[in-house]
């Protein structure tokens, strides 16, 4: 239930921060020379929107499921971009949450925290899953 | 059972691609609103100053780096980000990473001095993005050092 709630506050607050910035959003996920260009200013603008619905779907009983499996989808996503960005010498500072300089770390840094994102998305996922099964 | 775990589990894919296709089409749709939408398809920072008009700065080599930074004659400025700067950079340099960027000109640079950017090396492009971005804030002699950072530190240059 705690972990349920932690996580829906992350994915709500990630989504809310960066709704003012959609153009740092584009220039992070840019930063990771990845994505094609046409697909980085429909991902910016549409990213923080599904964070917010992911967020605010793992607060309910209905969706929490569908919830916690996005959840682990994108922090599974999140890893493999910090992943390669590590590996290719990259020193990328995505503004996950929004402009917040707190929370704009190290390549490495990022990687940690989107694999512990992943770790208690999958966690969440297993409890609720387990118990609508 | 497991029929039952698979259906929910396309149950739920389903209804996440629904929900992720309604967040980019609210997020178009909201863009168009703006006052200052992003523009589509995405242009780069580079891209973006390119457009304000200002022309693309001049490229210094290894040689006349070194004799700038050995007479004195130029501000060297790091486009690198503050935690490759803190690994090693050129002494006297200092550090304006692209995400530090703000309108107007940071203490430490100055405008009327000669001023030569540089980022990792390679293709980094950053020096060029600083560099631009300088200019457009009123620095007048404004040159990138292609090389950077791993021609220079190759180089094993002291005093």
């Amino acid at each position: 239930m705690i972990a349920r709630i932690l996580l829906a506050l992350v994915f709500v607050s990630a989504g809310v921060l960066k709704l003012p910035d959609p153009l740092g959003v584009a220039d992070g996920m840019a930063a990771f020379r990845l994505l094609p260009v046409w697909a980085i200013t429909p991902l910016a603008l549409g990213i923080p929107i599904f964070e917010m619905l992911v967020g605010i779907s793992l607060f309910t009983k209905r969706f929490s499921r569908a919830g916690a499996l996005a959840a682990t989808g994108l922090s599974l996503v999140f890893v493999l971009l910090y992943a390669s960005a590590v590996a290719r010498g990259l020193d990328v500072r995505c503004s996950c949450f929004g402009a917040l300089e707190f929370f704009q770390v190290s390549t490495g840094a990022g990687l940690a925290r989107a694999l512990a994102l992943l770790g208690l998305s999958a966690w969440v996922y297993s409890r609720v899953s387990r118990r609508g099964a | 059972m497991g029929g039952v775990l698979h259906r929910s589990f396309f149950r739920d894919l389903i209804l996440i691609v629904l929900a992720f296709l309604i967040s980019v089409a609210t997020g178009i749709l909201a863009n168009r609103l703006r006052s200052d939408p992003l523009p589509f398809p995405y242009r780069d920072r580079a891209s973006r100053l390119k457009e304000t008009g200002v022309k693309d700065p001049a490229v210094v080599a290894m040689a006349a780096a070194e004799a700038a930074w050995r007479s004195g004659s130029a501000v060297f400025v790091d486009a690198r980000e503050p935690d490759f700067f803190e690994e090693g950079h050129i002494p006297g340099a200092v550090n304006l990473p692209v995400s530090e960027i703000k309108k107007s000109l940071p203490a430490g640079i100055p405008s009327d001095k000669f001023l030569i950017v540089y980022c990792s090396g390679g293709d980094c492009e950053d020096s060029g993005v600083v560099a631009r971005a300088l200019m457009k804030m009123g620095c007048r002699d404004v040159a990138v050092f292609a090389g950077g950072w791993e021609e220079w530190s190759a180089a094993g240059i002291s005093r």
